[in-house]
């Protein structure tokens, strides 16, 4: 059985023009230890679809629909209490893109894992707890000391490494890392992804990995989740999305990405910006920015299909991959796809007109 | 760095932006903070500390490195944006690195910046039109309808069709790709022959950054703009530059074609910062060079090869034979013997052993029980067992001279390593250098 099984999950915030759908009908399971990627652009509800997991959403956010079960327990069940007491930290942790937003700033950053240990492991002394908390900087590569220190005092790739030494102190069976090393130089986000990786097995945690990166997705994952438009458009496991993938989405963002390894690539963009998600309609969500959309896919919505086993898709033209893959290699392909919308024929940028990254910017907090 | 840097290919080169031995350094002690870190002090900030390097005409040149390398100061001190401390700059063949008045006003006009962050670097009370023509009116070009014609052209050659339609908007209206383009056409209002732009596509999403990575090549060809880029993103540079120079803490350590430094880097520095990048494909077998520590900081500057606290390929001391990285690990612990840091009560405790050893120091710093090189081996154990009883200074001494690298001193030489690639680095001091033609 899975260790987290989400079904049909509906996540809304509460906008001015209604419900934005950022996380709208999205299956997803994941195995013990296993890594997921989620990845897709900003506004893409990659990172809402991960924080619903622990309702770390802000107060605008409401759970509409579907169930998440974890390790036999209906998350969506549990009170705001309960999941904070239970499920928070000791089962499912979170590390966030930006660790210095995570720690308190006046407490040492020992204090605040030492709080952790305490709040949900009853009869820890304190010494207990600071002896783990050295043990753990220990083995991250800080200074056993510096648990004494505030979080200013440390560099952005320690107060990271802190933040994943907190995320771990409680050995959880899930971590969730949100862009854990986007804003660190390359040097440090690669001891950083090692630590990470090293850590997770060792303590055998699964983890759902949210990036814009496909190659840190591609090093560090077993399986890639390519978000859209709130759905998960594109689902297998990372070679298969990286070297045979079948959704124009995931195809475009393959080539818009820069590949070090490349001498001649051609990088395409994706013109456009991703979909309003305040009544989305029927229809692929794609189908606006696609060079492949035909009069179907602004009609019809397109439900996953398993193409090879565990390989899923939601196009309606899937199964003409050959065609696809190539066609999407073609700049023309990409620059000849006109929607009369003004922002799609030059290009859309990181203003999410549905508001779902605006109110995606929380981090967990130390105090959680 | 010596003075062959950016004298590449012959004497004869001309270049659009040149900088000699230039220098940007900031006083230590002028915000309130540092001074009570740091007490009062005439310490600087090395963020620039001379570089030598030619920009060729028409070229995409890319500078990269860690944040707090000095690539960003190093471009903006090379425009004059910082007014830099030392060195000399010439645009054009021209010096400027003191031209003021009409000289400096014609050269600001030539050398235009394009910023990092589309979201802040517009004026939120501006229309695109009021934003492109503020330049204009600034310098006083042409007549009222030129400049108004020229509003309209930048805004189209930035890629904003139809123009007419952008010019009324406010910034707030617009997407990030957009902005981004509307900083762009300002910075071309002034018809410029030279752009700086200072990580173009890094606020970005991903799947737009192409195109505005497609519209500066397209004003590189159309315009035969000379750019240079800025950022921290390999992979990017190798698609949009012909050259890339990488920086380490205020100086420039390698040059070389954007394949070939990537491809086949020479300088220790940039193999470690190439092998650090993650591959999209899942078949590369990617081999990470570690290093050791973090950047250091810049007001405490290494001595020698400024990279030689870390260097996994620091040269080994004449007349021993270590495993390199045993002898990594030796210089790791030689270097806290040598600043007085190493408490062998302090690793005893952390071990919880009975008593403080040779061994566990060792240990500590991953120095293996015994090296292979017997003399190497009889020279750490002296200085250990000094440590163990309390002569921290005997056997700073011991070390000090017994295991000095040429890393670690004199001026470091840049090496014309391949015919296209310089890198200033100790290994290739004893190469037969490369003759040029
Ligand atoms: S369903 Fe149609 S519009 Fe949507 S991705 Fe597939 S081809 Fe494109
Ligand atoms: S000079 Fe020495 S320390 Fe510096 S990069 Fe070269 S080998 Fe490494």
């Amino acid at each position: 059985m899975s260790l987290l099984e989400i079904r049909d999950l509906k996540t809304y915030y509460r906008a001015d023009g209604g419900w934005v759908r950022a996380t709208d009908g999205v299956s997803l399971s994941i195995d013990r230890g296993e890594t997921v990627g989620l990845v897709g652009e900003s506004g893409s509800g990659k990172t809402t679809l991960a924080k619903s997991i622990i309702r770390l959403f802000p107060d605008n956010a409401e759970i509409h629909g579907g169930s998440i079960d974890y390790d036999g327990t209906e998350i969506t069940d549990l009170s705001d209490k309960e999941l904070r007491r239970r499920i928070r930290w000791q089962e499912i942790s979170m590390i966030p893109q930006n660790a210095m937003n995570g720690f308190d700033p006046v407490y040492t950053v020992g204090q605040q894992i030492v709080q952790v240990i305490r709040h949900h492991e009853e009869g820890v002394s304190k010494a207990d707890a600071r002896d783990r908390a050295r043990d753990l900087f220990d083995e991250l590569g800080i200074e056993p000391d510096r648990i004494d220190d505030y979080p200013h005092q440390f560099s952005g790739g320690m107060a990271q490494r802190a933040m994943i030494a907190l995320a771990l102190a409680l050995g959880p069976s899930l971590v969730l890392a949100d862009e854990p090393t986007t804003a660190l130089d390359v040097v440090i986000q690669d001891r950083i992804l090692e630590t990470i990786k090293e850590k997770q097995a060792e303590i055998d945690s699964a983890m759902i990995m949210i990036t814009h990166d496909m190659s840190v997705v591609s090093e560090t994952c077993d399986r890639i989740a390519v978000v859209y438009g709130g759905r998960i458009v594109e689902i297998a496991d990372a070679r298969t999305i990286i070297t045979n993938p079948r959704h124009p989405y995931t195809l475009g963002l393959r080539n818009a990405f820069p590949d070090i390894s490349d001498d001649d690539q051609e990088l395409i963009s994706i013109p456009g910006t991703p979909p309003d998600l305040v009544d989305p309609g029927e229809g692929c969500r794609f189908a606006p920015r696609c060079p492949f959309a035909e009069e179907d896919c602004w009609e019809i919505t397109p439900e996953p299909q398993e193409y090879e086993p565990g390989h899923f898709v939601e196009c309606h033209r899937a199964d003409e991959i050959d065609y696809l893959q190539s066609a999407a290699g073609e700049k023309s392909t990409w620059q000849d796809a006109t929607t009369g919308d003004r922002d799609a024929v030059v290009d859309g940028g990181i203003v999410d007109t549905s508001g779902a990254d605006a109110t995606e910017t929380e981090g967990g907090s130390a105090d959680e | 760095m010596s003075e062959a840097t950016g004298r590449v290919v012959d004497g004869s080169e001309t270049y659009k932006l040149e900088v000699e031995d230039l220098e940007k350094h900031f006083p230590v002690n002028s915000g309130i903070v540092s001074r009570i870190l740091r007490g009062e002090s005439d310490q600087a900030v090395r963020a620039v500390d001379g570089v030598s390097l030619g920009i060729r005409e028409g070229e995409a040149f890319g500078l990269a490195g860690e944040s707090g390398c000095g690539k960003t100061t190093l471009g903006k001190s090379a425009i004059r944006l910082l007014e830099p401390t030392g060195g000399k700059i010439y645009f054009d063949g021209t010096e400027i690195t003191n031209a003021s008045g009409a000289e400096i006003n014609r050269f600001r006009r030539e050398a235009q910046i394009i910023h990092q962050d589309p979201y802040q670097s517009l004026n939120p009370r501006f229309t695109v039109y009021e934003w492109i023509k503020e330049p204009l009116d600034v310098h006083g070009i042409g007549t009222a309808e030129e400049r108004d014609a020229r509003v309209y052209e930048t805004i189209e050659q930035a890629g904003l069709k139809p123009a007419e339609a952008y010019a009324p908007e406010y910034p707030s209206e617009l997407s990030g790709g957009e902005r981004q383009r509307v900083g762009i056409a300002r910075a071309l209002a002034l018809e410029p022959s030279f752009l700086l732009a200072d990580e173009p596509a890094s606020m970005l999403d991903v799947s737009i950054r192409a195109s505005i990575l497609d519209l500066f090549k397209r004003l590189q060809t159309d315009l035969g703009l000379t750019a240079v880029y800025i950022s921290h993103d390999l992979s990017l540079l190798k698609h949009m530059c012909d050259r890339i120079g990488i920086m380490y803490l205020g100086e420039l350590v390698e040059v070389a074609p954007a394949d070939e430094i990537i491809n086949d880097p020479k300088h220790p520095y940039t193999q470690a910062l190439v092998s650090s990048v993650p591959r999209i494909d899942p078949d590369e077998d990617r081999e990470r060079i570690e290093l050791v520590g973090e950047v250091p900081d810049p007001v405490d500057m290494p001595s020698g090869c400024r990279f030689h606290p870390r260097c996994p390929r620091i040269v080994q001391p004449e007349g021993y034979d270590f495993d390199q990285d045993d002898w990594r690990a030796v210089v790791n612990l030689r270097r806290d013997v040598l600043a007085g840091d190493v408490d062998p009560e302090a690793i005893r405790r952390n071990r919880d052993d009975d008593e403080a050893s040779a061994l566990a120091i060792r240990d500590a710093y991953d120095v293996p029980d015994r090296l292979a090189d017997a003399a190497a081996d009889d020279v750490l154990d002296a200085a250990l067992s000094d440590v163990l009883a309390g002569d921290s200074n005997d056997a700073a001494d011991v070390l000090r001279r017994e295991f000095a690298t040429p890393c670690e001193s004199g001026p470091i030489e840049t090496h014309q390593v391949t015919p296209t690639q310089e890198a200033a680095c100790v290994l290739y001091d004893e190469d037969e250098p490369y003759t040029l033609e």
